[in-house]
């Protein structure tokens, strides 16, 4: 069953269509990239996938259930909103202590929490002293109160600058290793998060351009990819590599090797890597940004 | 949060018992009839009161707006759950509060007086349909409103219940004009029971006027007091389905 499921949902505020007959799926365990630009429909979606909004046509599923008419759905979903409104005059502390409490969760577990997001020296700071970066935090920790199967975070690094942002995606990937959650993130700065997402939907005007893993992304948009190689002797394994016919382009970078392969190849490349271990030392793999992708999703709808 | 709710009602109790201890201080001991008394410090309580829950009601307005509310969804609350709080926070705790601060003073002053003491029930209606009122606008997301109504009814209802009820006295004979002008009596008093009750007093002692011709003030609380329970109702099930 997936987590999350679209059929044919459409919602209208007034003059404005927000979703027009979108479907998708999202799978279980994955980190999802809910991408589009501004206006796109992405809080929408996080909204209806939190049973916020009731579509005005199609299904809203989550596990299976449709999260508007069951609300209990909601106790095992850990949201963060686009724009996060707390009260300004109380601290860190006491908000995330209410919200425990609504939740029924021990303070042990609300300290695990705030050691996790890094706010251990500002829980006693007012909400309305803490920059930008910070109450992003203080959305995520709350997200996080009750252990949730499932995480929608709404543009969690919107409106920071860039360094906070840095610490953000740097908290998610934290999150992802070490609580292993299923997470939605929705962000209008496409590439950002390519670093933390296996998963990823493409959202415009309303409509759903694509989704699926990242990787049959890259496979279905021909997008290229690259490696870069670290090795004991970069000229013979440039000459092996050479020879492969999947491979489009070796070049030596200041040591390293920068070896572009056709995509659908990623995985027979990384075992003929595995099994040259005695020449490799180290590799990376970069692919092009979701940047790229996303416009090859949009050019190919167009 | 919850510090800051607790604490406007607070100093809402503590201003309505100074001011009725003064009053009864003042006026008790020295004879007038106890509803005189009561009513005086009984309409300055009822007032900071309309004007305590007009603000909480642009609260839950503001939290409505601005997405506050979805923290607390988020957080397991159910739309039920978080409309029963308003409806706890708004209406029922300041109604019944001001309901058991005058019946302290009702015990220790006049506890014989069934006038006074008759006051109670529609003492709690009129602040539930203030509630109501203010409520309905809140939830439709015009926090504003919700308080600028609020302070404008707490202020004038008086003098707004009055139009209708020179019309009714004005067209006692006529009898088209005396239906319009006796549903519109209704329908205001209805907003707000106790002070229709203390209007209706004053006017059938008067000898101006024949009382048969207005609106039972029992009736009127009847009335208030099936209104405000279905319009709560409506709001619990409107709420389910309201996009937030």
């Amino acid at each position: 069953m997936s987590t999350v499921e679209f059929r044919e949902v459409s919602k209208r505020f007034k003059n404005v269509e927000a979703l027009r007959g979108a479907s998708f799926k999202i799978s279980d365990k994955t980190v999802t990239a809910f991408l589009g630009p501004n206006g796109a429909g992405k809080t929408t979606s996080m909204k209806l996938i939190m049973g916020f909004l009731k579509p005005n046509r199609g299904e809203v599923l989550v596990w299976g259930e449709e999260p508007w008419r069951n609300e209990d759905i909601r106790g095992r979903i850990g949201f963060m909103p686009e724009k996060p409104v707390y009260p300004v005059d109380i601290a860190v502390e006491d908000l995330l202590n209410h919200l425990a409490m609504l939740r029924r969760i021990s303070r042990t577990d609300l300290r695990r929490i705030v050691r996790l997001v890094g706010l251990e020296k500002m829980v006693e700071m007012k909400i309305g002293a803490l920059s930008r970066g910070y109450i992003q935090r203080v959305g995520i920790a709350q997200s996080l109160l009750g252990d949730p199967e499932l995480l929608v975070l709404d543009e969690p690094t919107a409106n920071l600058d860039p360094a906070a942002r840095r610490g953000i995606i740097d908290l998610l990937k934290v999150l992802n290793k070490e609580l292993g959650v299923s997470m939605v993130i929705s962000s209008h700065i496409i590439p950002e998060l390519q670093e933390v997402s296996n998963y990823a939907v493409f959202i415009d005007k309303g409509v759903i351009l694509d989704y699926g893993y990242l990787e049959d992304l890259w496979r279905k948009y021909e997008t290229e990819a690259a490696f870069h190689i670290e090795a004991t002797d970069v000229n013979a394994l440039g000459k092996i590599l050479i020879e492969k016919p999947y491979i489009r382009s070796v070049k030596r970078l200041n040591g390293v090797l920068e070896v572009s392969i056709d995509p659908g190849h990623y995985r027979s490349f990384e075992s003929l890597l595995m099994e040259m271990g005695h020449l490799v030392k180290s590799y990376s793999f970069k692919t092009t940004s979701l940047g790229d992708l996303y416009e090859r999703v949009v050019r190919g709808r167009s | 949060m919850a510090n800051r709710k607790l604490l406007s009602y607070s100093i809402a109790i503590i201003i309505a018992n100074i001011i009725s201890a003064l009053f009864l201080i003042f006026f008790f001991y020295t004879g007038p009839a106890s509803s005189i008394w009561s009513s005086i410090p009984l309409g300055f309580s009822i007032f900071i009161y309309k004007i305590l829950i007009s603000i909480q009601a642009s609260r839950v307005g503001r939290e409505l707006n601005t997405g506050e509310v979805q923290i607390y969804l988020a957080h397991t609350l159910t739309r039920t759950e978080y409309l029963l709080s308003a409806l706890l926070v708004v209406g029922i705790t300041p109604a019944l509060v001001l309901v058991a601060t005058y019946l302290t003073f009702l015990a220790i002053a006049a506890p014989l007086s069934y006038d006074v003491g008759s006051q109670l029930p529609y003492l709690f209606a009129e602040l539930m349909m203030h509630a109501t009122i203010v409520m309905a606008l809140a939830i439709g997301g015009h926090e504003n409103a919700a308080s600028i109504v609020g302070v404008m009814l707490a202020l004038f209802i008086g003098a707004i219940m009055g139009i209708p009820l020179f019309l009714l006295i004005l067209f006692g004979s006529n009898k088209p004009a005396f239906y319009v002008a006796y549903a519109a009596t209704l329908l205001v008093a209805m907003a707000t029971p106790l002070t229709y009750r203390f209007t209706y007093s004053t006017i059938i002692s008067s000898p101006l006027h024949s009382p048969a011709t207005l609106p039972d003030p029992l009736l009127v609380l009847l009335l208030s007091t099936a209104a405000f329970i279905i319009l709560w109702m409506v709001f619990f099930i409107r709420f389910k389905r309201r996009d937030l």
